[in-house]
Order: C-alpha cells, then structure tokens, then sequence
C-alpha cells in the first residue's frame, strides 16, 4: 500500500467507521432492551409524553423520578423519525455517530498536542493521530458496550469531543468552540445530569485541570477565564430544565439520590460494595492493549512497549507527553482501584467525600477517561517512537501493522457479532428485535383503556424486566415497556412490585388467589397483561430473568402453569392478538386510584424484614374491604395512642363519595361529597412529600403544559403532619371537615408540586435557548462578515 | 561515611543488579502483596538513582522488565499474582520516571 497522501486514509477510515454501523443490524432490527432501556429509538414521542415530561416513574407503583434530562435527545430523535421513519436508521446513526466523532476527536486533539511542538515531519503527525484514534476505538470501553448501551455511553464520543472543543477554547480563546459544545452538550442532557454524573464527575474535571496545566504551562497562552465563567452561566441557563429539578430532589431529605449522597449508612455500604467488587479489575488487563481475538493475545503486548519505549526516546522531555502520562497514572489509579494496599486505602478514604460513592462501580466508571488519556498518551508515544525512525518505508509498515491489529483485535466488534450477540442467558436468540406487529397492536390497545388502573406483567420475571420476542430470533429483554409506552403503569417483576415483592410471590406459591385479588385492589392492579409465546417462558430463557431458583419457585414453572393461574385471577379476557392478551380484574377486589379507608389497620414495622418484604407484616391473614394499613408511629402522629393499638381494625362508617379525574400523572381533580366526617383519603401512588391536597377547583384540562399549571401557587395545602404512608407505600391523608372550612360538597387538585418546579425550570431554560441561540446567529454572522 | 561513599561508587553494578534483583525477587519470589517490601525496594530504587545520577531514561527502561514479564505470564495465566505485582511495579517505575523527568524539567526552566 502506497500512502499519497494522509488526507485519504483520513477521509477512508471515516467513511468506514460511519458506514459500518449499518452492517450490524439488519434492516428493520432494533437493539432496544438492556438495563437503561433505549425505547426511544423505537417509539420517541411516547417515551416523551410518558417517560420524559413528568416528575413520576412509569413503572410500577410510581416513585418519584426527574428523567427530564432526557428531553432533548428524545426530541430530536422524534423530529429525525417523521423524516426517516425508521428506528433501525435512528439506531445505526446514533453508533456511526459515536464511532466517526470518537475517532475524529482523538485524532484531533493528539494532532493538536504534536503540532504543539513539532511543525514537521507532517507525516508522522498525521499516523500517529490516526492510530490513538483506533486504539481509542479499538478499547474494551469502545466495544464492550455497544449492546443494550445505556444512555450515557455516548460519553465514548462526547468525552473526546469536549475535551477537544474546550482545548481550542483554551488555546484560541474563541467562543465558537464553547456556543459548539453548549449545543452539543444540551441535545445530549443525559450525560450531564444526575444520571451521568459518575461518567460526568469522572471525565471533566480531570479533563478542565489537564487542558489548563497544558495551557498555562506547555502553551503559555493566558486561560479565557471570563468566557469560562459566561460558558458557565450559559450552561446553567440551558441545563436548568433538569438541573434544578435534579438537585430539588437531591436536597429533599429521604429522596433515593438524597440518602445515596449524605446517609453515611449508605456510605458504609457502598465502601462494602466497593470491596466486594475490587478484586475483579485486573491491573495488568488495563495495561495490555486489549484484544477480542485470542491469538492476538501475544500482540498485545505491544501497546504498553510503545509506551515505554515512547517514554525513553522523549530526549527533548516534550512536557506535552509527561502531562498526559501523569494523567494517565491518575486514572490508571482509579480504574484499577488496588495499586498497593495504601492505594486501595486512599480509594476508601475517597468515599467519605460526598457524592464520591457515585464511584462505587469504579472500573465501569473510570474506564472510559482511562482509555481516553491512554489512546492520547499512545499517540505521542507512538509518535515519540517514529520520530527516530528515518526509513519512511519502515514507518509506514509500523503504521500498517498496527492498523491491522486493532482491525483484527476488534474484528467481533467490526462484523457486528459483539453488537448484535446472542444472548448468554438464552438459548439462541439475538439482542436485535424486530417488532411483532401483534404486540404493537396490544399497546394501542393499553392506551386507549381508561386512566385508572395499573397493570401486572405476566410472566413475571426476577426484577423489572419483560420479554419480548421479536418476527426475527431477536428477543427484547429490558425495562418494561408497557408504562414507557401507553404511560399505564405495570408491574412486570419483583422489583418493580416493591414493596409487595415478597408478599406476591408467597402468595402465589401458596395459590391464595382471593389475598392476591386483595393486594392487587391495593396496588391499583386492574389489568393484567399476559404474553403467552412459549418461547420466551419454556424454552429461550430457562435462566434470567426468569430464573429456576428465583421467580420459578413461587411463580407457575411454564406457560400451561401461567393460564391456570390466571383463570383463577380473572374470566374477563378483553383483547387478544397473537400471543398478547389482556384480562380486566372483577370490579369488587378492584380499589381505584383514589379511595376512602373502609377500614383502618394498625401494624408495627418489622426492622428485620428487607424493602421487599416489608409488607408481610401486616398483609396477613383476612383482609377488610376498602383497608388501609398504617404504620404504629404514624399512626400516634394521627390519632391518640389509646387508639393505635397494633393489629387491631377500626372501621370508619361514612366515608365520602369521591370521583376523580386525570389532569395529568403529576396533577387529580377530586370531587367530594357527604363529608360529614373525618376521612381518610388513600391516593395509590409511591409516597413522596411533594404530593400536595390543595381546596380548590382545577381549571387545567388533560394537558401536560397550559396556562393555569400554577393555579395551586395561591392555594393552600393541608397540613403536612397529616400525609402518610398508607398500605407501607401509598399516599394517605387524614382529612377533617374543618381543613375545608366545614363544608360537605368541594374539590380537591392533588399534585405533585415537584412538577411545578420543572415548569419554571423549563421555561427559564426555554428562554435561555432562545437568547443562545440568537446570540449564536449573531455571532456567526458577525464571523461571517468579517471574513468578507 | 567517606568509606561507604567510596564502596557504594566503586560497586554501582552490584547496587544496581541488588535493585533490578529486589524487583524481579518481589514479583517472583514473594507470595502475597506486601506495601512495605514494594515501598522499601521501591526508596532503594529512588536512592540509589539519586546517588548515582540515573536518569528516567534508565528508569523507563527498567519498566520493560515488568512490562515482558506481564506479557510472558499474561497468556500462560493472567490471573496468576505475579502479573498483577509486575503490573503494579510498572505503574511505579514510570511514575518514578515521570517524576524524575519533571524535576529535570523544573531545573532546566530555572537554568
């Protein structure tokens, strides 16, 4: 091979690498499962209206949630669908796009780093940035997750991208780069927000030092510190639509991010995860360029000895390279988390730094800014190594050789196999799904039922989990879709019926149907959802997520188990297309979403038990109509403690008549009459202190966004000291007649006042953009103009 | 003092076969991972490149040893602990060198 000219092999591994991706899948398969869930490649404007709008979880009984962040992205993807139309595109682009950027950055910035330095031997300069950027590629971070990727892999591409952006800033002082990585930065929210904040906290920081050490000390050029700080200020106004959502939840004490960042018991046991995972990272896996074909396994060893050899041929003592090997020890320190005992005990000390257990996943976290200060350092190594070599014919035959052995080391990834793999936990069937049209027909279905009622997943599986096989021998296995795409709420495994998991699956085991009815009433079960392929329950996945010594031992073992089952539950099939039914529960075991307690039941909380059983102790035995379950301590917070004797039933005579209405899942309109007395109020949704009662009558209609979504700002609340945790998760208040100034006819708004902050922060980021974007406009004309 | 000055020059590759020695017999020879063995081999690496004036560049060469031992044990076993040691002490000698080229650096700057 003659190399003309650099430019060419340039412009030939990027049409590679963005062609690439579309060879991985077949036209029309999808890879949409794994544990994030990537349906918004597949159905965007549902994942919109369900997943990203609102301050509550779609899935089972509806914790509290801020996936706003998510907003952009999907957006855009939703905007590209009405053009393209076609998921399997979305998803090939998307991959082309992480390759082709990936590469592209890695090459530029190391080009950058020797241009620094050296003006000439082009050659050189140009093989040197195209190998970083393929040993960028060909790394274990690059291609180990492309399948099920979660949403802030994309930290493959945008992590090289920034930091090349922010170096051009650093060095030119030009806002261009800052307005480009704003913009880029806001389509991909994720990774900035609270979700992305491992691989965020893990990546910029080192990567903001590095670039003004390297500024400051290698370039000699004056840090634009002002413009910094207006990049900040940009950032915040553009990000605030998550952002302060996000830290109005991390500062709410209780809240699942709030007790992961302060609780030190929560600290503790993170320490004690870290432990238990830290003998898995191997030190010397990191060192070793790392190779999916075996045979290469020799090889390998090649990477590290261009390093050491790069080290020793840097006779000028280019500081560029000692920077970035500093750096690279840094990391090398944090993916592998065990350099000397002292070392590991360093690590430790780092999480009692809040917000450092983020880390606690440490070599899945570190490995992406690793490999990326290692591909850098490889490049000025390798550059280091071929600036002694005079023959350019040996040169290029270096170049050749190592292109071919990151081209055969990554060959699984080329072709596709590691993208589209079978299943390990499966018996013969691929990631890539293509959807059954008779499924998709059911979720049309789902959406047009009524508001009220949630629905149980069956088969059930181990945690959260459904299954899906697709046309093809590809098979969904992911968060459960039916709450992402219909926005009802389902229950499709044990962790997603927290906190009744243990409670359903004794029940099941011991075929108590008439108590399973009952603790479907409670949870607001009124469907069930039934998938009877028998390929997904007896024959593909003998395993997870339907495991013989988890779900199977409680849960019928096959199909024929599951009808029989379900018979006894329900007769009342109301739709059916190919293996996809759904059945309605009989109305008398049914409780709606809101409901007055018939019954009151007192039980003390069982500290032994775990989150997932905390129910059995109190679910037992015959339960009452209409029964709300209330803790002992709440309990003598409401009432006198004469009356909060544990497992006794007080029955509560007169209760109002409600009638509710869906605004929308952050906002009800009740109407209540007869209220002659004090009532408890049970609103079947995830506790959370943000869910208000306010008197009042709700003007908004069915609507995510309209002008009276600040109508409870002047309304007042009923006290707090009288909001619950009813059933040992739902919302309960005890409501008396003189919160409602004595009135016996009126209406309640029940909000979720968390939703409001995301208004204000939406339309302050709202505002935000559009003054970005016409100082962008502006800005780039004036460019223009100068220019002419 | 004078004596011990004069013995360490006169037998520099004795000291320095002790250190190449001191790295290889804790890989090897030492079953479990003990800090005061790799920190105490590790300030005789640090002295004794000070008193003799040895570059980085013999430090980074010295990294290749680990770095081949790594790679002969890596495709027997790589889980074997001698890979994990070799793969620590490398991390160490190029830190060690990386140090050394940086105070070289700070000197040159002030000269």
């Amino acid at each position: 091979m003659k190399i003309r000219s650099p430019k060419i092999i340039l412009i030939i591994i990027i049409l590679l690498l963005t062609i690439m991706p579309f060879f991985w899948l077949k036209p029309g398969e999808m890879d949409l499962g794994g544990d994030g869930g990537r349906l918004y490649f597949y159905d965007p404007v549902n994942q919109i209206k369900n997943l990203a709008l609102y301050n509550r979880c779609a899935f089972g009984i509806g914790t509290i949630d801020s996936p706003f962040s998510y907003l952009p992205f999907i957006g855009i993807l939703a905007i590209i669908k009405t053009i393209v139309t076609s998921s399997y595109i979305l998803i090939c682009f998307h991959n082309a796009l992480k390759l082709a950027v990936g590469f592209l950055a890695v090459y530029a910035i190391v080009k950058q780093f020797i241009g620094g330095f050296n003006k000439n031997n082009s050659l050189g300069v140009e093989l040197a940035s195209m190998i970083a950027g393929l040993f960028y590629l060909s790394t274990p971070a690059m291609t180990e997750n492309y399948v099920k990727a979660i949403a802030t892999h994309d930290q493959v591409f945008l992590n090289p991208l920034m930091f090349y952006l922010l170096l051009r800033f650093a060095l030119s002082g030009k806002m261009k780069y800052m307005w480009i990585a704003l913009i880029v930065g806001l389509v991909f929210s994720v990774s900035f927000s609270y979700m992305g904040a491992p691989s965020f906290f893990a990546f910029y920081p080192l990567a903001f030092i590095f670039i003004l050490f390297y500024g400051t000390f290698i370039r000699h050029v004056k840090f634009p510190w002002r413009k910094l700080l207006l990049t900040f200020v940009w950032f915040f106004g553009l990000h605030a639509f998550h952002l302060i959502p996000e830290a109005s939840d991390l500062f709410t004490f209780g809240s699942n991010s709030n007790t992961r960042m302060f609780n030190i018991e929560s600290i503790t046991s993170q320490i004690g995860y870290f432990y238990a995972i830290l003998h898995i990272p191997k030190t010397s896996f990191y060192l070793f360029s790392y190779s999916l074909t075996r045979f290469l396994g020799q090889v390998a060893f090649v990477v590290p000895l261009i390093v050491v050899l790069g080290l020793i041929f840097n006779k000028k003592k280019e500081k560029t390279m000692l920077l970035v090997f500093v750096f690279f020890l840094v990391t090398f320190f944090f993916v592998t988390g065990k350099v000397t005992v002292v070392g590991i005990k360093i690590y430790e000390w780092f999480f009692h730094v809040p917000g450092f257990s983020m880390f606690r996943n440490f070599y899945g976290q570190w490995q992406f800014v690793y490999y990326f200060f290692y591909s850098l350092l490889f490049g000025l190594a390798f550059y280091s190594v071929i600036s002694r070599i005079k023959s350019r014919i040996f040169l290029k035959c270096l170049f050749l050789f190592l292109v071919i052995f990151f081209t055969i080391s990554s060959w699984q990834f080329i072709n596709g196999s590691l993208v589209n793999p079978f299943r390990e936990d499966a018996n013969g069937v691929k990631a890539a799904i293509i959807m059954d049209p008779n499924y998709e027909n059911t979720l049309k279905f789902i959406r047009s039922m009524p508001d009220d009622g949630k629905i149980l997943v069956l088969p059930f599986s181990d945690s959260y989990m459904q299954v899906i096989h697709g046309l093809n021998n590809g098979v969904y296995v992911g968060h459960s879709t039916i709450g992402q795409l219909t926005g009802k709420n389902d229950f499709a495994g044990y962790q997603g019926i927290f906190p009744y998991s243990d409670t359903f699956w004794q029940l099941s085991k011991e075929k108590n149907y008439k108590a399973i009815k009952k603790m479907f009433g409670i949870l607001n079960i009124h469907y069930i959802f039934y998938n009877s392929d028998t390929r997904i329950y007896d024959t593909a996945f003998p395993g997870r997520p339907y495991s013989p010594n988890y779900v199977r031992k409680f849960m019928p073992p096959d199909q024929a188990g599951y009808k029989e089952y379900i018979g006894n539950l329900s007769s009342e099939k109301i739709f059916e297309s190919g293996f996809y039914s759904v059945y309605k529960l009989e109305d008398k075991s049914s409780l709606p979403h809101f409901y007055t307690a018939q019954n009151i039941l007192f039980y003390k909380d069982d500290p032994k038990l775990t989150g997932y059983g905390k129910t059995l102790a109190f679910f037992k035995g015959n339960i009452p109509e209409r029964p709300v379950y209330i803790e002992s301590q709440n309990c003598k917070k409401l009432f006198k403690q004469e009356f909060c004797r544990e497992d006794s039933n007080f029955p509560m005579t007169d209760s109002p008549k409600i009638q509710f209405e869906k605004i929308n899942p952050t906002k009800y309109k009740l109407t209540v009459s007869n209220a002659n007395n004090p009532y408890i109020l049970v609103f079947s949704e995830a506790f959370h202190s943000n869910w208000k009662i306010y008197a009042g009558v709700a003007k908004e209609k069915n609507t995510f966004f309209g002008k009276d979504i600040f109508e409870t700002f002047s309304l007042n609340s009923i006290s707090n000291d009288r909001h619950f945790i009813a059933n040992g998760y739902a919302n309960g208040w005890y409501i008396k007649p003189q919160d409602l100034g004595g009135k016996q006819e009126y209406e309640l708004i029940i909000e979720m006042t968390g939703q409001r902050i995301f208004y204000v922060s939406l339309i302050f980021s709202g505002i935000i953009f559009i003054i970005f974007v016409l100082r962008g406009i502006i800005f780039f004309d004036i460019i223009k103009k100068r220019k002419k | 003092m004078k004596i011990t000055i004069f013995f360490l020059r006169k037998y520099k590759s004795v000291i320095m076969t002790l250190v190449v020695l001191g790295i290889i017999s804790d890989i090897f020879l030492i079953r479990f991972k003990s800090d005061l063995i790799t920190f105490a081999i590790l300030a005789l690496v640090f002295f004794s490149f000070k008193f003799y004036k040895i570059t980085s560049k013999m430090t980074f060469l010295l990294g290749i040893i680990p770095t081949v031992i790594i790679f002969l044990y890596f495709l027997v076993d790589s889980e074997s602990l001698f890979v994990e040691k070799a793969a620590i002490w490398l991390f160490l000698l190029l830190g060690l060198g990386i140090i050394q080229e940086l105070f070289i650096s700070k000197k040159n700057e002030k000269i």
